[in-house]
């Protein structure tokens, strides 16, 4: 993969015909393949340059360390711990997230990139990375949470199971939305406002899948219906990015 | 023809003012049953608000299959449809919310209780307002239609959880209303006047409401047009 851009589309025909043994064997570069590139490639420029994740970590430190001031030794209800909890996230995704997007088009880099690889597999690449940068954030977020805000946690693993759907859920909206935003005039501001009615659903089914998870009151099975709910709307988001995004990504 | 169905709409809607008021009786087993007659509006417009929705996907799917020839501009009516409908999902959505806070204080004693139904409504309007809102601030009006479009699509997911899973697995203070999206607990007064006159009338007001909005929007683009090619 040093030299990865292939010279077809995966679902379009061969632009330019590869002259030598080596070029030709770039054509048959797969799907997955292409997301991968454009997932590594990603990797490496955040690795190099941490904004985005840097950005992203030092809002959601901010914003607990504002509700551990707030809080000053009380104790919170779960349920309102888990609706604070997943407003940070929300306001963390649409702070960071629409990054991966409008970096492409600020730098000039998005022709290339439309050029090297076909829709699908950029989106996929862009929202592995987005996947990333919210594990990432939610591996510091959710224990700082929990510490600060003195939860019980009677059952880790359910809690993990319900902060990934959440996850999910959040990456492919601010995926996809972040593509649209990255198209129209001022992003910043639109980013949040388009974004929140897509997530907001997502929002309360994760602020009552957490109160369940930290709840010792909650049935056994109650968290893989939980889960299962998040990662269902995800897919559902998913899939709808998959039919739009070629259209969104190629206009111009 | 057209006068045929606008004078009907025209009436029905006049019926519909006079079942509200006079026809039905009032409503048993309400805190004010007087007040109950409210619904005979509040149901209509919230239907209106989620067939304006469904109009406006549609009409997004269509822009989506025509926009990848922009210089057709078989595009443009339907992408203007979608954005009619969108206002008019705006309007009757905000119509909903209105009549139903007022049945609400009447009701359950606060004009907000952050009810699933009243919740989804809510939102559903802010789809609707972001939807204008992505609108305006995309000059260039090929890439204008691909944009919005792809986002009336991407937001039927959560419209459609909005709609119609939501209020029914959470418990709600919409009683049976809630159950399925037609009045299940209602008498058969309050339902003759609902199917029978306000649902017509509404559906009349909005191709009405349409109809003049397009002609507007139609309008418009021939003048952008004109005057820049």
């Amino acid at each position: 993969m040093t030299s990865w851009p292939s010279l077809t589309r995966c679902c379009g025909s061969v632009r330019t015909v590869p002259e030598s043994p080596a070029d030709r064997a770039l054509v048959s570069v797969g799907w997955m393949d292409q997301a991968l590139a454009v997932y590594r490639k990603d990797l490496r420029v955040e690795l190099r340059e941490r904004t985005a994740l840097a950005s992203l970590v030092l809002f959601v430190l901010t914003s607990l360390v504002v509700v551990g001031f707030a809080l000053t030794g009380g104790v919170m209800e779960p349920g309102v711990a888990a609706s604070l909890l997943w407003v940070v996230m929300f306001f963390a995704t649409f702070a960071g997230l629409g990054h991966t997007f409008v970096a492409e088009e600020e730098t000039g880099t998005a022709a290339g990139l439309r050029l090297s690889a076909c829709p699908e597999a950029i989106l996929a690449g862009k929202l592995m990375m987005n996947l990333t940068l919210l594990a990432v954030v939610a591996v510091v977020a959710v224990p700082l949470f929990v510490a600060i805000a003195k939860l019980p946690v009677p059952a880790v693993g359910r809690l993990i199971a319900v902060v990934a759907g959440g996850v999910c859920g959040l990456a492919s909206a601010a995926t996809v939305i972040g593509a649209l935003v990255a198209k129209a005039r001022a992003r910043g501001v639109l980013f949040g406002a388009i974004g929140f009615p897509i997530v907001l659903p997502l929002l309360m089914m994760t602020a009552v899948a957490t109160r369940h998870a930290i709840s010792p009151l909650a049935g056994d099975w109650m968290w893989l219906r939980d889960a299962g709910g998040l990662f269902s709307y995800a897919t559902m988001l998913v899939a709808a990015s998959v039919l739009v995004f070629p259209i969104i990504w190629e206009s111009n | 023809m057209g006068w045929i169905w606008k004078t009907a709409t025209g009436f029905l809607m006049a019926g519909t003012v006079w079942g509200m008021m006079a026809y039905v009786r009032p409503a048993e087993g309400f805190l004010y049953p007087d007040g109950a007659r409210i619904i005979i509006i509040h149901v209509p417009c919230a239907w209106i608000s989620a067939v304006a929705y469904l109009v406006a996907a549609w009409n997004a799917g269509r822009v989506l299959k025509r926009v990848a020839r922009p210089q057709d501009e078989t595009w443009v009516r339907p992408d203007c449809l979608c954005e009619a409908s969108m206002e008019l999902g705006l309007l009757f959505s905000i119509l909903t919310t209105a009549t139903g806070s007022i049945f609400s204080r009447l009701q359950w004693g606060a004009f907000w209780s952050w009810d699933p139904r009243q919740t989804s409504i809510v939102v559903i309007m802010l789809l609707f307002a972001a939807y204008l809102v992505l609108r305006s601030s995309v000059t260039n009006a090929v890439m204008r239609a691909r944009l919005t479009s792809a986002y009336a699509i991407i937001a039927v997911v959560p419209g459609m959880f909005l709609i119609w899973v939501l209020p029914r697995v959470v418990a709600s203070l919409h009683g049976d209303a809630n159950n399925a999206v037609i009045g299940g607990g209602l008498d058969s007064q309050y339902r003759a006047v609902l199917y029978g006159l306000a649902l017509p009338a509404f559906v009349g007001l909005y191709t009405w409401l349409m109809q003049l909005r397009m002609r507007l929007s139609m309008a418009e683009w021939r003048a952008v047009e004109r005057s820049v090619g």
